[in-house]
């Protein structure tokens, strides 16, 4: 079987990345951040994970309106992108991704799959520092993007985004393939970008997800509802339901909460 | 029922083929901020799309339905706002219980 070896959930703004001079306070909230995400990188490599699985979610920079997929996975030989003048690159796990494609489609979650994948800020922001903490330089894990559409509607509905992660977790389980396998969830926590509100961080709302993940019961939060999710800029939050039910609920640890001055940015790592 | 991030109405796909632009290609950002007359007409915008476009205002453009994402790149990044002071993006303090 494939394992699961590490489980992670962070934020995902540019910000994390181009760190714009907004403030002192928000120079510090972000060096916490970064720190947060190189130990999760540092956790990978301790993990001794060989494939990372992010699920993340397009804002209409990869897709576009001509073809504007719920789910889907990257299935090929090598996945990268450049954002912030940085150029990422890595290998793909093609063998275990084929593996959950056809598990999940087996399932009756019905995926699109992709070769090739120009990755965005979604994914760049975090795995920059994430592998900067693994020390990419003498550790190259493949890597497996799955989008899972948060931020254009029709979105995939929070229940389902858990049972997604359930199911993923089913088919690596009956995986013959012997992959040690690191999750890592990005987006949110609350933020509003774009619209009348920006700027607006629900910290009552935050502290809700976080109270339940680390109490172990996350899967009370796959009875939220997309109404809620958007009401309180929790919208990305089905990237961590989708994690949550890869974990079965699992216990969080949280390494960071930051409440900046456009996002609440938490890393958290769940108890493996 | 609380939908801020919704369905892309198709009568704005030319407004959301510029905004894409304006975010992904620097020379059409640039473009943009120095004539954006011209490069509307370049993507062919209605007179309605104009009319948003040209205001340069989040908030009208979010109640015409216009996606977050597309008032980011067009508002954010076309029109400058993310270089302004931070208490000038902070919309919700500036409109509060208007919206």
């Amino acid at each position: 079987m494939a394992r699961i070896v590490g489980a992670f959930a962070t934020s995902h703004t540019p910000q994390i990345l181009v760190q714009p001079k907004i403030s002192e306070e928000f120079t510090r909230q972000l060096q916490e951040v970064h720190k947060a995400l190189m130990e999760v990188g540092n956790r990978i490599r301790n993990a001794n994970a060989d494939t990372i699985i992010i699920f993340g979610s397009d804002h209409m920079e990869t897709f576009w309106l001509n073809n504007y997929p719920q789910l889907l996975l990257f299935t090929g030989n090598e996945v990268g992108g450049r954002f912030a003048g940085v150029e990422l690159k890595l290998p793909g796990n093609p063998e275990l991704a084929k593996e959950l494609l056809y598990g999940l489609m087996d399932h009756g979650f019905d995926v699109s799959f992709s070769l090739e994948l120009e990755l965005d800020h979604p994914y760049i922001s975090p795995l920059y520092w994430i592998l900067k903490g693994a020390q990419h330089d003498s550790y190259q894990p493949k890597l497996i993007p799955f989008h899972i559409n948060s931020n254009v509607d029709p979105r995939i509905k929070p229940r389902r985004a858990y049972e997604l992660g359930a199911t993923i977790r089913t088919v690596l389980e009956n995986s013959k393939l012997q992959n040690r396998v690191a999750l890592i969830a990005t987006g949110g926590l609350s933020h509003f970008v774009g619209t009348p509100y920006y700027g607006k961080v629900d910290v009552e709302a935050d502290n809700f997800l976080i109270e339940k993940m680390k109490a172990g019961r996350g899967y009370e939060l796959a009875d939220l509802t997309t109404d809620w999710l958007d009401e309180h800029g929790e919208f990305e939050f089905r990237t961590w339901l989708t994690l949550l039910g890869a974990v079965n609920s699992t216990p969080a640890e949280i390494l960071t909460y930051q409440r900046a001055w456009h996002c609440g940015y938490c890393v958290a790592a769940f108890k493996i | 029922m609380v939908i801020l991030y919704g369905y892309p109405d198709p009568k704005y796909l030319k407004l959301y083929k510029l905004g894409r632009a304006i975010h992904l290609d620097p020379q059409v950002r640039e473009r943009f901020r120095n004539d954006p007359e011209s490069v509307m007409n370049e993507f062919g915008l209605s007179e309605e799309e104009k009319e948003l476009v040209r205001s340069a205002d989040p908030v009208k453009m979010f109640k015409a339905g216009i996606s977050p994402y597309a008032i980011f790149f067009i508002c954010w990044e076309g029109h400058g706002l993310m270089h302004k002071p931070v208490e000038e993006q902070l919309l919700y303090k500036k409109y509060g219980d208007k919206l």
